[in-house]
């Protein structure tokens, strides 16, 4: 089997599962119970929050577990903009977000807010003139990607904040779900207030992210209960996806820098492949190197992903969190690629747990359905 | 590594020790390679498989269509799912929402937010053992009513409600029922339609399952707006990747739990009737609070005169795990409001304790625990 859909989901590799059994045969009890077995689940989960704190450059008492990714993103949105409506009620969004943004900024007008959408180019970066335009003094919450789901286009997060603070009062959010595995992320550094991450994007099961806040920023659960984390989000701790989640992201972070010089080569690889095939590359050069996006035009994607199926490879035409959705890319929609929707798309993404066979195997499988198909 | 006896953990209404049937399923799955089950290759398709059966299971034992069933995150998320689709999809019509006084803090707290939001919410009656007066609940059931929350098997006193009833009522008024079921399951085996709720959580952590795995049962028809936005999962009523490990733990543990159910029940009843006796039999004077026919793994008494906070503290120290109420007060051992609420004395709310059992106790460990905790009590009665 090839299996180049890791921006959908990357397996469990063993070290993580180690630490997920390990938790759950030692840690059940209820961390919030004030008897020892509790105490020593609390226990996990501090050091945890400490690991965790420190790999993104924040402290250790403003990491908020959650169930993933798409609740992160909400709450993050519905969270952050109803804790700063004292400045305004304007939230502006990048146009390509995932859509557990997009479908959030909905619900913020429904109650009264005035939801931007930032436009962004050919590549799917963010037009920074035109967000400055569209950035007024009542902005309140800015939410962008790091690195898009379905073609890889990284945002310039730090010019951001740098406009952002200049002219508002504004939080801004990231959600650097598929950023994470191969960009460095500093909070401090990169001048965010609230960031989103899923653990079964990087190798710890599905079921556990985070959304880790900088010291001072303000944030309106969307959740009652037992008054869990702070209150922030209620609800029973899971330790053993925590424990999970705590043990991924210290690998991604020290396998980082050899990650990403392996996938920058099998990006290239696919990119010559695909190109010699008669496909066109979407993604942009300077993207993330997980994440390849091309086009081949007069076939159709449904098509292309079940012929390669049949031959063990497994691809998708875009994001699976779309994959229920009728009708056409958002993301291509926004980058002004409307003749591209005609036509056929593969998002090839790759994982540490990716091999060189696997790419050529990959192409070869591709050059044979394109002469069949 | 902190090591201790499971057989003294009797806490089980906080949290029960995977089973070893559902860690099995568990381990069986998290060494697959899993793909995203919303993904339509073939990865995807086996992973959503994998999830399908498990929503099946669960739909089997609780006797409703698999469609019904939306997995979420946990209890929690499951009630906030709730209260908030039931009421946003009704909001221009139907403004009244009425609860317990006693219920869990996931709906308590909700239900405060609610009148900030232009909502009335009205509170049954609830008689000492905390039953639901059905007359007061005629009396405030109306044509506005837009939504019924009861927590069905009390996490504190193990008094059930009479859900049908209850149910009956609100249907006649036009209202929908909510039913917060978290506790049941551990002492009693029920399908959905002879409860008749409208909505019904359900957690699997409090049936021998995993932490983080939820449960919202919706009835076909039943108004409802999604809580969390996205990618449209669980036939658009709860976005968010699933977590398939987590539901195929959830399924095996209440198939497993379900299949012993008997067996275990009647010996809860055995441990309470030997707890009582001992700590009776050492002269100490027990009430026990709730009701008398409630689920059987949740035992609350007061000792009379003995306070619970040090008893929990000492207990702790020998390697007794027991609490005073709900864990979801998030690490603060205070007076159980709940009971606070029955308007039962001071020194009867003041010397409770909860004692929940589970499969792990045995005859044995249950008649230490009562001697040891006799031998406490006592002492700290006496000083």
């Amino acid at each position: 089997m090839i299996y180049l859909d890791h921006s959908a989901s990357t397996p469990v590799v063993p070290p993580v599962l180690e630490a997920y059994v390990q938790a759950m045969r030692d840690h059940f009890a209820n961390p919030h119970a004030l008897h020892a077995l509790g105490e020593a689940g609390s226990v996990l989960l501090e050091a945890a929050s400490r690991q965790i704190a420190g790999l993104l450059g924040t402290d250790e008492r403003h990491v908020i577990f959650t169930s993933g990714g798409t609740e992160s993103n909400n709450l993050a949105l519905l969270g952050l903009a109803e804790a700063n409506t004292r400045y305004g009620k304007r939230v502006i969004l990048s146009a390509i977000e995932h859509p557990s943004v997009l479908e959030v900024g909905k619900r913020l007008v429904k109650y009264g807010f005035e939801v931007v959408r930032a436009p962004v180019d050919r590549t799917g970066r963010l037009d920074l003139e035109a967000f400055e335009s569209v950035l007024t003094g009542d902005t309140v919450l800015v939410s962008v990607m790091a690195v898009n789901n379905e073609l890889g286009s990284r945002q310039p997060i730090q010019d951001i904040a740098r406009i952002v603070r200049k002219k508002t009062s504004a939080v801004i959010h990231v959600d650097a779900v598929q950023a994470y595995v191969v960009d460095a992320i500093d909070m401090g550094v990169w001048d965010v207030d609230a960031l989103s991450l899923s653990g079964h994007k990087l190798h710890a099961p599905k079921g556990i992210g985070l959304l880790a806040l900088r010291p001072g920023v303000s944030l309106v659960p969307q959740m009652e209960g037992g008054g869990q984390q702070f209150g922030l989000r209620p609800g029973t701790v899971n330790v053993p996806l925590i424990a999970a989640l705590a043990r991924a992201l210290r690998l991604a972070a020290e396998e980082r820098e050899a990650f990403v010089q392996k996938a920058r080569s099998w990006w290239l690889r696919l990119y010559e492949g695909i190109t010699a095939l008669g496909g066109e590359v979407l993604s942009p050069r300077d993207g993330a190197p997980h994440i390849l996006f091309a086009a081949f035009p007069g076939k159709r994607g449904e098509v292309l992903v079940r012929a390669l199926s049949e031959r063990g490879v497994y691809v998708s035409t875009r994001s699976a969190c779309s994959s229920k959705r009728q009708g056409p890319s958002h993301v291509l929609q926004a980058m002004g690629l409307s003749e591209v929707l005609a036509t056929g798309t593969l998002r090839f993404s790759m994982a540490k747990t990716t091999t060189d066979e696997e790419i050529e195997g990959a192409l070869n499988a591709l050059a044979d359905v394109l002469k069949t198909i | 590594m902190f090591v201790w006896d499971e057989r003294f953990y009797f806490d089980h209404a906080a949290t029960t020790p995977l089973h070893p049937r559902a860690r099995e399923a568990m381990r069986e799955v998290m060494d697959l390679p899993l793909a995203n089950p919303a993904s339509t290759h073939a990865p995807g398709r086996a992973a959503r498989a994998l999830l399908e059966r498990a929503r099946s299971t669960l739909a089997e034992l609780l006797e409703v269509d698999p469609k019904t069933l939306i997995f979420t995150s946990g209890a929690t998320e499951a009630n906030a799912t709730a209260l908030y689709g039931a009421l946003r999809a009704q909001e221009k019509r139907r403004r009244r929402v009425i609860s317990t006084p006693i219920e869990h803090a996931s709906i308590r707290a909700h239900l405060d937010g609610l009148s900030a939001l232009g909502y009335e919410v009205d509170y049954v009656d609830v008689d000492q053992e905390g039953t639901v007066d059905l007359a007061s609940l005629d009396a405030l059931l109306s044509e506005d009513t837009a939504l019924v929350v009861v927590i069905g098997g009390h996490n504190e006193l193990g008094t059930v409600q009479p859900l049908r009833a209850i149910a009956e009522r609100t249907r006649r008024a036009g209202a929908y029922l909510h039913v917060d079921a978290v506790q049941m399951p551990a002492s009693m085996r029920f399908t959905i339609p002879e409860i008749q709720a409208d909505y019904l959580t359900l957690s699997a952590h409090k049936v021998g399952g995993p932490v983080g795995s939820g449960l919202l049962y919706v009835a076909p028809g039943a108004p409802f707006e999604p809580l969390l936005k996205g990618g449209e999962q669980e036939g658009g009523r709860r976005s968010g990747t699933q977590d398939v490990v987590g539901a195929v733990g959830f399924a095996a543990a209440l198939r497993a739990l379900w299949d012993e159910l008997a067996f275990h029940v009647a010996r809860y009843h055995t441990y309470a009737h030997m707890l009582i006796e001992t700590l009776r039999a050492s002269g100490l004077n027990v009430f026990k609070n709730g009701a008398k026919e409630g689920l059987a793994h949740i035992l609350n008494v007061s000792l009379c005169g003995v306070p619970a906070d040090l008893l929990l503290v000492r207990l702790d120290l020998m390697g007794v795990y027991l609490s005073r109420g709900s864990a979801c007060a998030a690490g603060v051992e205070k007076p159980s409001e709940v009971l606070k609420h029955l308007g039962l004395p001071v020194n009867r709310v003041e010397s409770a304790v909860r004692i929940s059992f589970g499969p792990s106790n045995d005859e044995t460990s249950v008649q230490e625990a009562a001697q040891t905790m006799a031998q406490v009590a006592r002492a700290l009665s006496r000083s």
